[in-house]
């Protein structure tokens, strides 16, 4: 093939070209620590990159979630833990006032505990998380138990539970109710014994031991439902965190460089580079013109 | 016979300088662009015939050639045309990548999920009020995104658009020059006395083929006579001979850009499209940013009408009085799912929304009452007039043609909508618009959050309950839905995001791949045209020397005739 200057020159020129690119992109990439950084640079491996932070935002909000279900649920657990002894106290009362030989006077000062016993379950039943009542469902507006002119508690919320999305389609009930069986015996029990003492009524005040009993046991089962919820909570969001991390990996492979790699490449370009300006400088020498002087 | 040989010694002292000439264009044209190699070809002239015997005349030039492979030419033409397309789609796809975000700044993908995700936080504590500022701020986010895009793709559209006229210029100036050259050398060449010796003519018009293939796609025919013809790739005439046809950019029709036409006849010039500056600018304009401007049309038609769809039936925490629609309507007699004017009119069906009165507690209608649609006959009137049938409430349309509900004193709450109609109306609407175009938070909820509808009236009892999240929740589930709204692949708005960004980028790989692959085939062939075109100094030089030595020897010859005369002239002395 005939060869001519300009086409030697032209050769060297692409070649410097290349090597100016690939100094260029490897400088980018070893700077950012990333393969890429936008569409242009990767148009599969981005979208790929938009798809695992998606997930991770997915996982971020979920974390989130399982959050407000672990401190809304504490709450409830709280609240019922704080029953169980009160509960305890009015059996004891019962029991203490079952004793035949007590006189009347003495079980209406035991109804007066037994009142105040009232008060303070109807505080818990009522008490608020994150300003809304805890126990009333997804009703806000009023206390979640009343008690009627009898003295009997009536329910105020809905029958609709608190759920919260811990993904965009998954959701987890995060409440209990006070329209609940565990709550209905508590208060029955208590007003039925409160009103025994009041009326000084013996047979009635030793039936209430054991529903008493009964209701201890109802709001216990009921606190330990609670309890299995939040370890199942915890359960989940130890799988998110597990998630997160494997997410965080995954990411880091994807989307990192190989800084041995691009180190070594940048390094074999420059020599390139060097080799192709030494010939550039050599080429001019190279002529006839210099032999006809 | 003496003086025969000076003579013949002339010619040739008069050939090698001529030979020598064209070594000196051909040395100082070693680097003029498309300058094509020329050689003297030599010839012994004519023989005299003396006494039965041929007795030379010596020597002439016989034709200065050119050196030039017009294969390699079109070659060279073809390849000028593509690498253009794709140099100016690898430019025009790189102005425009800002719009896409990368992964330092949040692009549509990271401001829908950011949105989804304040959702979520909604749907768990709907009964927070920050909350609902964290939605209306994130819906804003990507109503700016959304926009903010759409406008730089737009003004990408509208630079390619705007190159094109100067462009042609260009072009009507290069194919007046080429009918100009063509004019020349067919003078040049049918007056000269040798056969096709307009060599630089034919290489300053090679020259402005080869500028013109950057700028357009060309189809060449060379013609018997040295003229040329040139088409475009679809068949229709450009140049022929000194005949030339002028484009223009035609006049924009609606919406859509202007066709590339002839001035003449004013018929739009096929399959300029295939190469060149201008096909790329084409290709920018009607097909790529164009495709990106419909997916994103796409994106924000999906994303209001599927997020109005749920939110329409739901309410918030503000006690709403008085419901607005959005969109006003365009025909006071067409039915409402038949008016054009209204975006997504043609997605009302057949079916009933309910309206509910909360005029007391419990409300004198619990339940609410339902206000039915038939699809191709109710029209927007007798809708305004089922409602006002119902207590505690009026409606009525406005003088701009929206739907005005309005309960007084009392809050009005809507559910159950199966008709799309408050959807496509925007009748407690999140987002506004039909396209990227006109795509916005809708006002109300923009002066207040309170407004993001949550929870739903209870079907029974038409209750709402503050920290009801039916609605928060269904609104999250379109974070992960495929939907499709307007015929288009169903996906996610995320998903349509990033594949949006992904399509992008796998377009500007394969402009990259294509440019590299055209240069380096440019590169090729330039070195094959340098191989037989080119000049290389060296040879020139090495031919110089032969013609100077000829030249030498024909002095000598010329110096020993005189010495032969002289001693001639010796004789007679």
């Amino acid at each position: 093939m005939r060869v001519t200057s300009q086409q030697m020159y032209a050769s060297l020129l692409a070649g410097i070209r290349n090597q100016l690119q690939i100094q260029a992109d490897n400088t980018e990439q070893i700077s950012s620590g990333r393969r890429f950084s936008r569409p242009s640079q990767d148009g599969l491996g981005y979208k790929t990159s938009l798809d695992i932070r998606h997930a991770q935002k997915g996982i971020e909000s979920g974390l989130q979630a399982l959050g407000v279900a672990k401190l809304r649920l504490g709450s409830s657990e709280n609240a019922l833990s704080q029953m169980v002894p009160v509960i305890q106290r009015a059996q004891v009362l019962a029991v203490q006032q079952a004793n035949a030989t007590l006189t009347g006077s003495e079980r209406n000062a035991a109804a007066t505990e037994v009142g105040n016993l009232q008060d303070q379950l109807l505080a818990l039943a009522n008490q608020s998380f994150d300003g809304s009542p805890l126990f009333a469902g997804t009703a806000t507006s009023s206390a979640t138990m009343t008690l009627d002119v009898g003295g009997n508690a009536v329910y105020q919320g809905n029958t609709q539970d608190r759920v919260v999305a811990i993904t965009s389609t998954e959701t987890l009930v995060t409440n209990v109710r006070a329209d609940h069986t565990a709550f209905t015996q508590v208060f029955s029990s208590i007003q039925a014994l409160k009103t025994a003492l009041s009326t000084n009524d013996l047979t009635a005040i030793q039936n209430s031991v054991n529903t008493l009993t009964a209701a201890g046991n109802a709001i216990t089962e009921l606190n330990a439902e609670v309890g299995g919820k939040i370890r199942s909570v915890g359960l989940r969001e130890q799988t998110f965190f597990d998630m997160q991390m494997q997410m965080d990996a995954r990411l880091n492979r994807h989307e990192s460089i190989d800084i041995a790699s691009v180190a070594t490449q940048l390094t074999q370009s420059q020599t390139a580079l060097q080799a192709a300006y030494s010939e550039v400088s050599r080429l001019s020498n190279l002529s006839l013109v210099n032999y006809l002087r | 016979m003496i003086l025969r040989n000076l003579n013949l010694a002339a010619s040739s002292l008069l050939t090698q300088q001529q030979a020598l000439d064209v070594i000196s264009q051909n040395i100082a044209n070693v680097n003029t662009p498309g300058y094509s190699r020329q050689t003297a070809q030599l010839a012994s002239a004519a023989p005299d015939t003396i006494r039965g015997r041929d007795f030379g005349n010596g020597v002439n030039v016989a034709t200065i050639s050119r050196s030039i492979d017009p294969i390699l030419a079109k070659s060279q033409m073809a390849n000028n045309s593509l690498t253009s397309l794709a140099q100016t789609l690898q430019q025009g796809l790189a102005n425009i990548e800002a719009s896409f975000g990368n992964l330092d700044v949040p692009g549509l993908t990271t401001t829908l999920d950011d949105f989804f995700q304040a959702q979520q936080q909604l749907a768990n504590t709907p009964e927070d009020p920050l909350s609902r500022l964290s939605v209306q701020t994130r819906a804003q986010d990507i109503a700016l995104r959304v926009s903010g895009m759409r406008q730089q793709l737009v003004e990408g559209q509208a630079a390619s658009n705007q190159e094109i006229s100067p462009l042609l210029t260009q072009v009507n100036n290069l194919l007046d020059q080429i009918g100009g050259l063509n004019k020349h050398i067919l003078v040049n060449e049918s007056s000269g006395q040798m056969a096709n010796n307009a060599n630089d003519l034919r290489d300053q018009r090679d020259v402005a083929v080869m500028a013109l293939s950057k700028l357009i796609p060309l189809q060449q025919v060379a013609t018997n006579n040295g003229g040329l013809l040139l088409q475009t790739p679809g068949g229709d005439l450009l140049v022929q001979n000194d005949a030339v046809r002028h484009l223009r950019l035609g006049a924009a029709g609606g919406s859509a850009y202007g066709n590339i036409e002839f001035t003449d006849t004013g018929v739009p010039a096929q399959g300029l499209d295939q190469g060149g500056k201008l096909g790329g600018l084409i290709t920018l304009r009607d097909n790529q940013i164009a495709n990106y401007l419909q997916n994103l049309d796409s994106l924000a038609a999906n994303l209001t009408f599927a997020v109005n769809q749920l939110h329409a039936g739901g309410t918030g925490s503000t006690g709403v009085t008085q419901y607005t629609s959005a969109q006003a309507r365009g025909n006071a007699l067409a039915a409402v799912n038949a008016d054009t004017t209204i975006p997504f009119a043609s997605k009302i069906v057949t079916g009933s929304f309910k309206l509910h009165v909360l005029d007391a507690v419990p409300p004198t209608i619990p339940g609410g009452t339902a206000i039915n649609i038939t699809a191709g006959t109710t029209t927007l009137d007798q809708i305004a007039t089922a409602i006002s049938a119902i207590a505690g409430v009026t409606a009525n349309i406005n003088g701009s043609g929206q739907l005005v509900v309005d309960g007084g004193a009392n809050r009005i709450a809507f559910s159950n909508d199966t008709s799309n109609f408050l959807a496509a109306y925007e009748i407690n609407a999140f987002f506004h618009g039909g396209s990227a175009a006109d795509f916005s938070v809708d006002s109300a909820i923009l002066s207040d959050a309170g407004r993001i509808a949550t929870a739903t009236a209870d079907a029974t009892t038409s209750n709402i309950a503050v920290a009801d999240n039916t609605v928060a929740l269904a609104i999250l589930a379109l974070r992960d839905t495929a939907m499709s709204v307007d015929g288009s692949t169903a996906g996610s708005p995320v998903q349509r995001a990033a594949n949006l960004a992904s399509t992008y980028g796998l377009d500007v790989s394969a402009a990259n791949q294509q440019v590299s692959y055209r240069q380096a085939e440019a590169d090729a062939l330039a070195s094959q045209r340098s191989s037989i075109s080119g000049v290389n100094v060296d040879e020139e030089l090495v031919s110089m020397m032969q013609f100077q030595r000829a030249y030498e020897a024909a002095a000598k010859v010329i110096q020993t005739s005189n010495q032969m005369l002289d001693s001639l002239m010796g004789l007679i002395r």
